[in-house]
């Protein structure tokens, strides 16, 4: 039973791991510099909707408004595109993500494809230089 | 002839349910806009790539998607004939996006960001026959301690 949730613990630990990657659509990620360059990641998915939710949609192009399941199911498309970057990027041995950005596009009738990219660096902290303690011993 | 008669009453029936539930759901959209919109006016936003900042900072993003109406739908496709403007569908549009922004500001505010940098937004047409548009927002939102 421990061993169980030993190994449970451990589990939780490693994916969440996967939130220490730092990401940032800026050129640089706030409070940190970058000190090395590693290279161009990208991560992609290609999602269909399915009929249940086509035929609602449907229905709402007839009273208009927000279609909620359309919004989610992109919303969790792009996380895992995302997903799939980040592991790229942990693979280099990076731990930051800069430039991002997102497109998608319509590659056939009723499916998308949601395309993520950035580029994969190694970052410090920026951390504030200190005044000297005794600036007179010199 | 019944057969055309049929087809009018449903088109009429689409059409002016249509104009009912899409101009409700309009002004009630725009009406909670509005509201929230003001509420969340104390995070600052910008579309800078260079900036940067000493405090912590954590990519962030939304999406909305809205559909038009029949009414919206009937009176785009005349419109598209004559040409010019197509007020109904700007409509959805700027709905869409304050929406998403609005959206984005919410996720700032809940892990505590005060600013969001480098604000991107991104439109795609989703559905067969249009109508449907997808706004995504994505920046970077800054915790100042």
């Amino acid at each position: 039973m421990l061993f169980i949730m030993e190994f449970l613990i451990f589990k939780g630990t490693e994916s969440g791991s996967l939130s220490l990657m730092l990401l940032s659509n800026l050129e640089s990620v706030p409070g940190h510099v970058i000190s090395r360059q590693i290279d161009v990641v990208y991560g992609s998915t290609v999602r269909s909707k399915h009929v249940g939710r086509d035929l609602l949609a449907g229905l709402k192009n007839i009273v208009g408004g927000e279609l909620t399941a359309y919004t989610e199911l992109l919303e969790e498309s792009r996380q895992e595109a995302m997903n799939r970057m980040i592991e790229k990027a942990r693979q280099m041995g990076a731990n930051a993500i800069v430039g991002i950005r997102f497109s998608t596009s319509n590659i056939a009738q009723g499916a998308s494809e949601l395309f993520v990219y950035g580029t994969a660096v190694v970052v410090e902290p920026n951390v504030p230089k200190l005044p000297d303690p005794f600036p007179s011993a010199g | 002839m019944d057969n055309l008669i049929f087809q009018f009453v449903v088109f009429a029936l689409l059409f002016s349910v249509g104009f009912g539930f899409g101009r409700y759901y309009e002004r009630k959209h725009l009406k909670e806009l509005a509201e929230q919109e003001v509420r969340l006016a104390h995070i600052v936003l910008d579309t800078h790539r260079f900036t940067t900042s000493e405090f912590e900072g954590q990519l962030i993003s939304s999406n909305v998607v809205i559909s038009h109406d029949y009414f919206k739908y009937v009176i785009a496709n005349i419109q598209n004939i004559l040409g010019g403007r197509l007020v109904s569908y700007e409509s959805i549009v700027e709905r869409a996006r304050r929406e998403a922004v609005v959206r984005l500001k919410r996720e700032a505010e809940k892990i505590g960001a005060t600013q969001i940098m480098g604000l991107r937004l991104s439109t795609t047409e989703l559905g067969m026959q249009g109508g449907m548009v997808e706004v995504f927002a994505y920046g970077t939102a800054i915790k100042k301690p």
